[in-house]
């Protein structure tokens, strides 16, 4: 209910922790919607078979976690690439 | 029977489970800090106290792990949790910002500095981005001492009302701001409540109306 001051007052009836009373302020304060990490690329853009990686295994956190995009890992056996793998490369590529 | 020889082979056989076990790899409440730069980043960016512990790969360091997981885990929504590898730190060349991981003091880790984080982010007299305050941990390596350091030195940002002036001041101030106003029986809050006013700083303007401080 509005006050003659043109404030609204609420009043904080749950438990007195941490958790439940963040929680509660966040429906009045919410955290700020981050920027995406990554622009995302259009179908048109698409990436080229150069960008694909072959993955070290000390480059591995670099390679995997220290990239702004999506990620897709194909474990394969000499030079056998998944089909799934070629599909989606080619028609993302 | 064991043999002197077999002893041997167990006795080395726990050295290396000992080394290859890469320390705080298994906590999500620790924030692992292997280099200069995302250093800078937690000595600026807090709001929260930080625990920013420098360890090595020595025996120390291996015994005071569990103590710090258990206190990150405990204290999670409280305080922000750094453990920075100086084996890896020491080979930055611009390590100037961690000289506890100075090769000569190697023998002296594991060791905790608390980052208290300041009042205002600019420093009103140098008009540069305030740096935080630190307090190195002297103590036992348990729980409950780490624990009381870190409640000796938890910032809060709020203010303390002990007037209806006060209180027309801050209904007034920052209109866009949606305001909170904690009624609390100590002058001092406890330290669930700082913590919020860490985690909504920027977001909400605090103040509390002590009922020690009214007349």
């Amino acid at each position: 209910m509005k006050k003659d001051d043109g404030f609204e007052e609420i009043t904080y009836k749950g438990d007195a922790t941490f958790k439940d009373l963040e929680k509660f302020l966040e429906q009045y304060a919410p955290a700020k919607s981050k920027e995406p990490i990554a622009r995302l690329r259009s179908k048109e853009e698409g990436i080229s078979p150069e960008e694909v990686k072959t993955l070290l295994l000390e480059k591995f956190e670099e390679t995997v976690y220290g990239n702004e995009g999506l990620v897709l890992l194909h474990l394969f056996k000499e030079s056998t690439f998944h089909k799934t793998f070629n599909q989606t490369l080619s028609k993302f590529g | 029977m064991i043999t002197k020889t077999n002893l041997l082979t167990i006795l080395f056989g726990a050295c290396l489970l000992i080394h290859c076990h890469a320390l705080f790899e298994d906590s999500f409440s620790i924030q692992k800090v292997e280099n200069s730069d995302d250093l800078a980043d937690v000595y600026m960016g807090a709001d929260f106290l930080t625990a920013v512990l420098f360890y090595c790969n020595n025996s120390q360091s291996v015994v005071f792990e569990p103590v710090f997981i258990e206190f990150a885990e405990l204290k999670k929504n409280f305080y922000r949790f750094v453990a920075v590898d100086c084996d890896l730190i020491q080979n930055d060349t611009s390590n100037d910002i961690a000289p506890a991981c100075n090769p000569k003091y190697r023998d002296y880790l594991p060791q905790i500095i608390f980052l208290e984080p300041p009042q205002h982010r600019i420093d009103p007299q140098t008009n540069k981005t305030a740096q935080p305050k630190q307090h190195r941990y002297i103590g036992e390596a348990t729980y409950e001492d780490l624990s009381d350091f870190a409640k000796d030195h938890m910032p809060s940002f709020h203010k303390t009302l002990v007037s209806k002036r006060d209180l027309e001041k801050f209904l007034a101030y920052q209109p866009n701001l949606n305001k909170v106003l904690m009624f609390v029986n100590k002058r001092s809050l406890p330290a669930y409540l700082k913590a919020l006013t860490s985690a909504f700083r920027d977001r909400l303007s605090v103040r509390n109306f002590s009922f020690e401080s009214c007349d």
